[in-house]
């Protein structure tokens, strides 16, 4: 991760600066040789970055890339759970949780988030498909080792959501609410989706991937069919286009807030807050599980974050999956 | 009292609890004792299961089979599969040999699918929850014989 780390600091060095910086004035800074100056340089054009180069005069940052996720984490500061150097970028992956999972595995740190412009075998729910184009939207996996027990995961899927909720709206003014346990609705149609995958041994957390796709730039008219009647997109929505920068610096900041959240307060505040963003909660629901199809009204979450829903004979029933729709 | 008579009354002894037998019929006293065949190995299971049967479980004889297997219990509540998605073919059936490390399962709770790894090498020998059905913390849901 070193060179990845002198990249960063070459664009923080010709940030700084609106004229050129000579190959030699970046060498000596940070004591490197030419040579890997002009290997960085050729890196981070790969990534997008447009840089000018003049014999004699030395190089200029003429433009940042449309997405670039060096960007989004310089422009954020220290974290606790995030740093530039464990944040992956792909031009293109099957799934970035397949990948995530692949590197948790081989024991990557907490952390690591897997990041890909576009997805050939994105998937939701049930091996469901989770439509990726290139260029538009956003696809990342988050690796995380929490020192919670086993039984209280499933809290980090409610808390993803209430981060991506805050993220989203932040970044496009737009009301996000969530619809149990953590589809990102604009109106009532979706604008993101979370899955998770948990590995663990009975008495201790292995790594949980929290798999986020967000529609940000996706024009409804490219959507199949199937999909733009119940999706939409934040720019869909706004009437304008977003930086993909800007959305996944702000997904990240809010991820590394809420986490710590859970971490120093336990559950009760990521229930809290998913309470006020949430649009279930009073509404009439149809819940389509495998075995069946379930009628009743959404009253509460309870300590865990199930949904209680009270079904038509007037008990009381723990929801623990499904797919939830209002009536 | 023949010898095919005596014969007789061993075999249906065989095929019932009793252990010990006296007849006194004609001056002829006979007296058929068998030894409980227990295994060395079954055993001292079979004591262990009575007393942790008392606490919690009556089914003692339901239970005393499972010793010998390994017990696979639910991490999380949630829902139980046994396949990835509702078309597809099953993780693992009864029989069927699993290494290590292979999953069994998937336990969903709240988009958080937890894939249960089995913890030794084995056979799967019975499959305790059916496809879909809730699962609680701690209820045992696979039990596999190591091998």
């Amino acid at each position: 991760m070193v060179d990845s780390k002198h990249s960063v600091d070459i664009l923080s060095l010709l940030k700084k600066r609106t004229s050129f910086v000579s190959g030699a004035e970046i060498a000596t800074t940070l004591g490197i040789t030419r040579a890997a100056v002009w290997k960085r340089i050729s890196r981070l054009r790969k990534e997008g970055y447009s840089i000018e180069a003049l014999p004699a005069k030395g190089y200029r940052l003429a433009g940042v890339p449309e997405f670039s996720v060096k960007e989004a984490l310089s422009s954020l500061g220290q974290l606790k759970t995030f740093s530039a150097d464990n944040i992956l970028f792909y031009p293109a992956l099957a799934s970035t949780n397949a990948t995530a999972v692949e590197i948790a595995g081989t024991g990557c740190p907490d952390g690591t988030v897997v990041v890909a412009d576009a997805q050939s075998a994105g998937r939701g729910r049930m091996a469901r498909i989770w439509n990726s184009p290139p260029g538009v939207n956003i696809y990342m996996s988050i690796v995380l080792r929490p020192a919670i027990a086993v039984r209280d995961a499933a809290v980090l899927t409610l808390l993803t959501g209430v981060a991506c909720a805050k993220a989203l709206h932040h970044c496009s003014g737009t009301e996000i609410s969530l619809k149990w346990p953590n589809d990102l609705l604009i109106g009532n149609r979706k604008v993101g989706g979370i899955l998770t995958e948990l590995r663990a041994d009975p008495d201790r957390i292995q790594f949980a991937v929290i798999g986020i796709g967000i529609n940000v730039n996706y024009h409804k008219e490219h959507m199949p069919r199937d999909i733009s009647e119940i999706a939409t997109s934040l720019a869909h929505e706004s009437r304008m286009r977003f930086s993909r920068t800007e959305v996944f610096a702000t997904v990240i900041l809010q991820m590394d807030k809420w986490l710590n959240i859970f971490e120093n307060h336990g559950k009760k505040p990521v229930l809290d807050e998913w309470l006020t963003l949430s649009s279930t909660i009073g509404k009439k629901v149809t819940i389509s599980t495998h075995r069946g199809t379930l009628h009743g009204l959404a009253e509460a979450l309870d300590d865990e974050g199930f949904l209680l829903v009270r079904v038509d004979d007037g008990s009381l029933q723990h929801i623990h999956t499904g797919d939830v729709t209002y009536v | 009292m023949e010898l095919d008579e005596i014969k007789e009354l061993m075999g249906l002894l065989k095929e019932t609890d009793i252990t010990e037998v006296q007849i006194e019929k004609e001056g002829i006293k006979l007296k058929i004792k068998r030894e409980r065949r227990f295994g060395h190995v079954e055993m001292p299971h079979s004591v262990v299961t009575a007393t942790k049967a008392e606490a919690a479980q009556p089914a003692v004889e339901d239970k005393a089979p499972a010793l010998h297997y390994t017990t696979v219990t639910a991490p999380i509540v949630g829902t139980f599969y046994l396949s990835p998605a509702p078309d597809a073919s099953p993780f693992v059936e009864v029989g069927s040999r699993v290494k290590k490390g292979q999953i069994l399962c998937i336990i969903e709770a709240m988009k958080l699918m937890n894939e249960i790894e089995s913890d030794v090498d084995g056979i799967v020998a019975k499959i305790l929850v059916e496809s879909s059905n809730p699962v609680q913390y701690g209820q045992p849901i696979f039990l596999v014989e190591p091998v």
